[in-house]
């Protein structure tokens, strides 16, 4: 064997011992690694199950997670939703306080998941606080405060759960109406009766199916029976006609006779004909707000039973003529941004009996310069400057400051 | 040959027969279908039913297996451009359909989308059914689409 051969044999030897100490022998990504990052980068439908698949791992990832955490809501965020979501489910303390501290920050992006955690298993000594959610400005967490409450082992503040029947948010009614009615009073159930009767639409958006369709799963939890009700169609349609008769006699004798009235915030409002424009935001940290204007210079503000502002005469042929331009302006395109939790959509619809078409601006929990295109920026200015500043339904109250922190907290 | 063998091979033949018989087809939906033959499905009520892994779906969500369907929806936001697939789903912005339930998963073939933020109208033939990759449930309904306006 010559030395040429032998000083092969020798480098051969040695990139393999190398090899194996190096990339080659990289340790297999453990259960734990592997589902922290599904649960952050899978894609969507795999995301949650990762996330569960964390809990059912135990003791193992809640400490792994804990070191995710870190100390600040800065850090928790970079969890991500559904890991923030399921954090509650670890019954630990330490991610608990985690939870609670970041739902105090305002600017935390996950709070309705950080609110949907802790209804898991919260502890009596919660009560407090979570009745303090009640009062939440987002309704995605006062919805979340009242699972909470129904999870704890002493009983709610019903006072309190009372006067969430009269929310703006159709979410936040139907879960106080529930819980009510599991303390025993049966006379709550005239909220979800009222929601099985809804059958309004944010333009295409079949908002008042999508109602029916969850109160009739209450309802079905609730009395272990809907009669036959078919949440395709209003309760007050033929094709339901046994069953509203067998629904509402439940609902009576639950309530020991007649039905209590809602309020006209909970009513089944009538379908809102001529709506032309529309503005639609849902910020994770500065609530969600629903807007339209109608032909005949309407505004209606909020879905189901949207309350109305009668604006001045030729105020939505302006905004038409402006929106016009915008929309010719954008061209084809239809969206600016990524995906993520922040979404303006604005509606644009010159024939109201025609289809509405949409452009959408999105962004994720960072906030991102220059997002919102000029032509959108000055059309949602028009638009911002016909809202009232305030009115006695609490849709109103300061509404021109919310919707514009709303729009600043997405597009910029 | 005893009477407990004729029973007995008439029960084996029974058996047999059973066996060889086609599955009981479970009745068609009563849903409607339109002058072009499709059944028109309402995601809001497909997507409401109640699922967990394993469990055995509504007869009338089976029997839309391998119909020609129509699906009134809306494209989930995260739709990238020249995407060959997307998830349809019942409300404009998609916020709740991460459960392999809440969604039809819309197969384009050889033909590419980008984001639509319209309400969409989906053709094509339905599948139904669990598929399963890498462990996760990816889609529950699924669509090979012929058309989306």
């Amino acid at each position: 064997m010559g030395r040429r051969v032998l000083r092969g044999v020798l480098v051969a030897l040695l990139l393999g011992l190398l090899g194996a100490s190096g990339g080659g022998t990289q340790e297999p990504e453990s259960e734990v690694e592997r589902y922290l990052r599904l649960a952050r980068e899978g894609s969507a439908v795999v995301r949650p199950q990762a996330a569960q698949r964390l809990v059912a791992l135990g003791a193992p990832a809640a400490e792994r997670l804990l070191l995710e955490c870190g100390g600040s809501p800065d850090e928790l965020a970079r969890l991500g939703r559904h890991l923030v979501e399921v954090l509650g489910e670890f019954s630990d303390v330490r991610l608990r306080e985690r939870l609670w501290q970041a739902l105090a920050d305002p600017d935390f992006p996950w709070r309705p998941s950080a609110a949907l955690a802790l209804a898991a298993a919260p502890f009596p000594a919660e009560r407090a606080a979570i009745g303090v959610l009640f009062g939440d400005p987002l309704a995605a967490v006062r919805a979340a405060a009242v699972a909470a409450a129904g999870s704890l082992e002493v009983a709610p503040d019903e006072p309190a759960l009372n006067a969430l029947l009269a929310d703006p948010d159709a979410r936040v009614r139907r879960a106080a109406a529930m819980l009510l009615y599991r303390e025993g009073d049966g006379c709550a159930l005239a909220w979800l009766l009222e929601e099985l009767n809804r059958d309004d639409r944010f333009f295409e958006q079949p908002d008042g199916k999508l109602a029916r369709y969850a109160a009739a799963r209450l309802l079905g939890e609730a009395l272990g029976d809907t009669f036959g009700y078919e949440a395709e169609y209003p309760l007050d349609d033929e094709r339901n006609a046994s069953a509203a008769e067998a629904l509402e006699a439940r609902f009576r004798a639950a309530c020991g006779g007649e039905l209590p009235a809602v309020g006209e915030i909970a009513r089944a409002g009538a379908r809102i004909e001529g709506a032309v424009i529309g503005l639609e935001l849902r910020s994770c940290r500065r609530g969600e707000y629903f807007l339209r204007w109608s032909v005949a210079d309407e505004l209606f503000v909020g879905t189901g039973n949207a309350v109305m502002v009668q604006l001045p005469a030729g105020t939505v042929a302006g905004l038409l003529t402006a929106s016009e331009a915008c929309f010719a302006e954008l061209g084809g395109r239809r969206l600016f941004g990524e995906p993520g939790c922040d979404i303006e959509r604005f509606r644009f619809r010159p024939d109201p009996a025609g289809r509405s078409r949409a452009v959408v601006i999105s962004k994720g929990q960072a906030a991102v310069e220059g997002l919102r295109p000029a032509a959108l920026a000055r059309l949602a200015r028009l638009l911002v400057a016909t809202l009232p500043t305030d009115g006695l339904d609490p849709r109103l109250s300061n509404l021109r400051a919310r919707v514009e922190a709303a729009l600043a907290a997405i597009g910029g | 040959m005893g009477v407990a063998m004729k029973i007995l091979l008439a029960s084996l033949l029974a058996l047999g027969l059973c066996s060889l018989a086609p599955p009981p087809r479970v009745s068609a939906p009563s849903l409607p279908r339109n002058s072009d033959g499709e059944l028109e499905v309402s995601i809001m009520k497909l997507t409401s039913i109640e699922w967990r892994r394993g469990a055995r779906l509504p007869d009338w969500v089976k029997a839309l297996d391998g119909q020609r369907v129509k699906v009134l929806g809306y494209m989930a936001l995260d739709t990238d451009e020249g995407s060959h697939s997307f998830r349809q789903t019942w409300d404009q912005c998609g916020c709740e359909s991460a459960k392999a339930s809440h969604f039809i998963a819309v197969d384009l073939g050889e033909k590419t989308t980008g984001y639509n933020p319209d309400e969409i109208s989906v053709i094509g033939t339905m599948s139904v059914g669990e598929r399963e990759e890498d462990g996760f449930i990816t889609s529950l309904f699924r669509i090979a689409a012929e058309s989306v306006h």
